[in-house]
């Protein structure tokens, strides 16, 4: 073992109390980049998963029609039926977590004309649970439509000459589908005469699918349709992405600034106090890099104790964290090389400044002056 | 083996005017010796001493260690040389408080690069000859004045110096605790051991092979009485 290595580990094993106090200091820094990070990832998953139900990323629709039409709802044909649907389940089976049959038709209700889509309760991939309380006498309306219309919750509405009750407003999303009603799909099509038929299939990618792959097969097996891929969804989550980030590098920043200051401050009060020990150790032997390297040895062990500490009390701190999500909050492994190597660098460039004042002071001055 | 060779030194005083320290000291001290430096407070005991010890450049004038020039080595080697001949003993101890006694006496030979279980042998060796045996896990703070120095004593002798330079030290201690370490170091110097001492005490200066006085930093008289030592 070198010496300076010895040296700062006697010390730091010894003066229990001062190695404590820095410590933890550098592990409260560690801990909160930690959890910030952990939590993030999870919080950047769970928002992910929500988006992934509230818009499906693959739209297939009859050959022809394009996003605009999709956007408007006037789709007016219902080219697919039950068997389309158990067909293209069945093709995407590996790459897809469900596929969906809709059938949306233009209504008239209170002299205009809105958009009804037929769903399965059952069946349709939404964050909204009042979905699955829909029946074939009651439906759901789009908060922009039931502002527009002035229709709230309980209220009866007719819809081609049926009476249904308005289940629930949905909360807004900012899509097409906050200006149409929801209707139980089997009913729609007893309404239009319409049995088992569909005009859209929605596609959710299984986690980690490729979209480009699962559109190209798409396109390859049914030259009648067509997929679209929705980009609602990823440009949401992409905005997202790269505004927490941005503030996530600069609490970082600060995080790494904190533990380089601690150390500085530690090193340079610890350095103050151990002058006559520094001058007898050269004394006795001892060179000045014998104990600059004393000194940044010292701080690097900090910062790996530190590190060590923070990240075990970051990972204890995400954990506790209530996501509203399903998505779980996983220690992340590949976080420790990173967080202990830098909490070792900043907490050794901290101890810098201290380590070149201890290493040009005069001994003979401060033993003369013991 | 060590010559002090017109060694000079001045440092810059308060008002921009020199202060000398030193004044053209010249020393010839041989191997066995035990000197004994006096002189009153600023007369140049302890400037000497870390003079020769490698610690302090003088303005003028050399020290030679053996062959070495020891000003002309490099920091490295001047630490090098401290380490593996030269044994310090201060008078406030300058023990590492947070350190048992062992540990303590080994710190020396752990910058020697020394294995840690041979100087560990050494180190008890040397606490039990010093009549620590039982002290050697207690920190300084559990020990009295008297014992700390002569764990002190214990790490000047932890890498078998030449000389050990010792800085008034008995200053601190009481008058049985002084007759202990000075008993230490007639018993080290009748084994051999070279040793120079600064003290401003003229009792304890009797009691050395050769008596050097300083004052302003010039020596006033060098006396040699190793024959009445060796008797008594």
């Amino acid at each position: 073992m070198s010496p300076s290595l010895w040296l700062s580990f006697q010390e730091l094993t010894k003066r229990r109390l001062g190695t404590a106090v820095a410590t933890g200091v550098i592990g409260l820094a560690v801990a909160f980049a930690a959890g910030l990070e952990l939590v993030s990832r999870a919080r950047e998953a769970a928002v992910a998963a929500d988006l992934d139900q509230i818009g499906p990323a693959i739209r297939v629709v009859q050959k022809g029609k394009t996003a605009r039409n999709l956007a408007r709802y006037e789709l007016r044909t219902a080219p697919f039926d039950t068997a389309d649907l158990q067909r293209l389940r069945r093709e995407c089976r590996s790459s897809a977590s469900a596929v969906e049959g809709r059938l949306s038709l233009k209504v008239p209700f209170k002299n205009r004309m809105i958009s009804a889509v037929g769903v399965l309760p059952d069946t349709i991939i939404t964050p909204f649970d009042d979905f699955r309380r829909m029946t074939e006498s009651t439906v759901l309306i789009g908060a922009e439509l039931a502002s527009v219309l002035a229709v709230s919750a309980g209220q009866e509405i007719s819809l081609q000459g049926q009476s249904f009750e308005v289940l629930a407003v949905l909360p807004e999303t900012a899509s097409e589908e906050d200006t149409v009603v929801f209707v139980h799909l089997s009913r729609l099509q007893q309404m239009f005469k319409l049995p088992g038929k569909l005009n859209e299939m929605r596609i959710f990618p299984a986690a980690g699918a490729d979209i480009d792959t699962l559109v190209a097969l798409v396109a390859a097996r049914h030259p009648d349709m067509t997929p679209l891929t929705m980009e609602r969804g990823e440009t949401a989550e992409q905005s997202m992405h790269t505004t927490l980030r941005d503030h996530r590098r600069v609490l970082y920043l600060v995080t790494g600034v904190v533990i380089a200051v601690s150390v500085l401050i530690w090193s340079y009060i610890n350095g103050t106090e151990r002058r006559l020990e520094l001058a007898t150790l050269v004394a006795v032997g001892g060179s000045a890099w014998t104990v600059v390297l004393m000194i940044l040895t010292r701080g690097a062990f900090l910062g790996v104790f530190g590190a060590l500490l923070g990240i075990l009390a970051g990972v204890a701190i995400s954990l506790g964290q209530d996501l509203e999500s399903t998505v779980r909050i996983l220690p992340a492994l590949d976080l420790v090389g990173i967080i202990v190597l830098t909490s070792t660098l900043l907490s050794a460039v901290g101890a810098l400044p201290a380590a070149g004042l201890a290493a040009s002071q005069d001994p003979v001055k401060v033993l003369q002056e013991a | 083996m060590i010559r002090v060779d017109q060694a000079s030194k001045q440092f810059p005083g308060k008002n921009g005017s020199p202060v000398t320290a030193l004044s053209d000291v010249s020393l010839d001290i041989d191997s066995g010796e035990f000197v004994m430096i006096v002189g009153p407070s600023g007369s140049g005991k302890s400037t000497l001493l870390f003079t020769i010890g490698g610690m302090q450049h003088p303005s003028e004038g050399k020290v030679l260690f053996a062959d070495d020039d020891v000003y002309s080595l490099s920091s490295t080697k001047r630490a090098a040389l401290r380490r593996t001949r030269i044994g310090f003993v201060f008078q406030t101890f300058n023990l590492v408080p947070y350190l048992n006694c062992l540990d303590n006496v080994i710190v020396p030979a752990v910058l020697a690069g020394k294995s840690r279980g041979k100087s560990l042998r050494h180190a008890t060796e040397l606490l039990e000859r010093l009549g620590l045996a039982d002290r050697l896990k207690h920190r300084p703070s559990e020990l009295s004045v008297g014992e700390r120095q002569r764990v002190a004593l214990c790490r000047s002798l932890i890498n078998d110096p030449v000389v050990i330079l010792a800085d008034e030290p008995t200053g601190n201690l009481d008058e049985a605790m002084t007759g202990e370490v000075m008993e230490i170091l007639r018993s080290l110097n009748a084994d051999g051991q070279t040793i120079l001492m600064a003290t401003h005490n003229p009792q304890l200066a009797e009691q050395g092979t050769r008596l050097v006085t300083l004052d302003k930093g010039a020596v006033v008289q060098d006396e040699s009485f190793a024959t009445e030592v060796a008797v008594s």
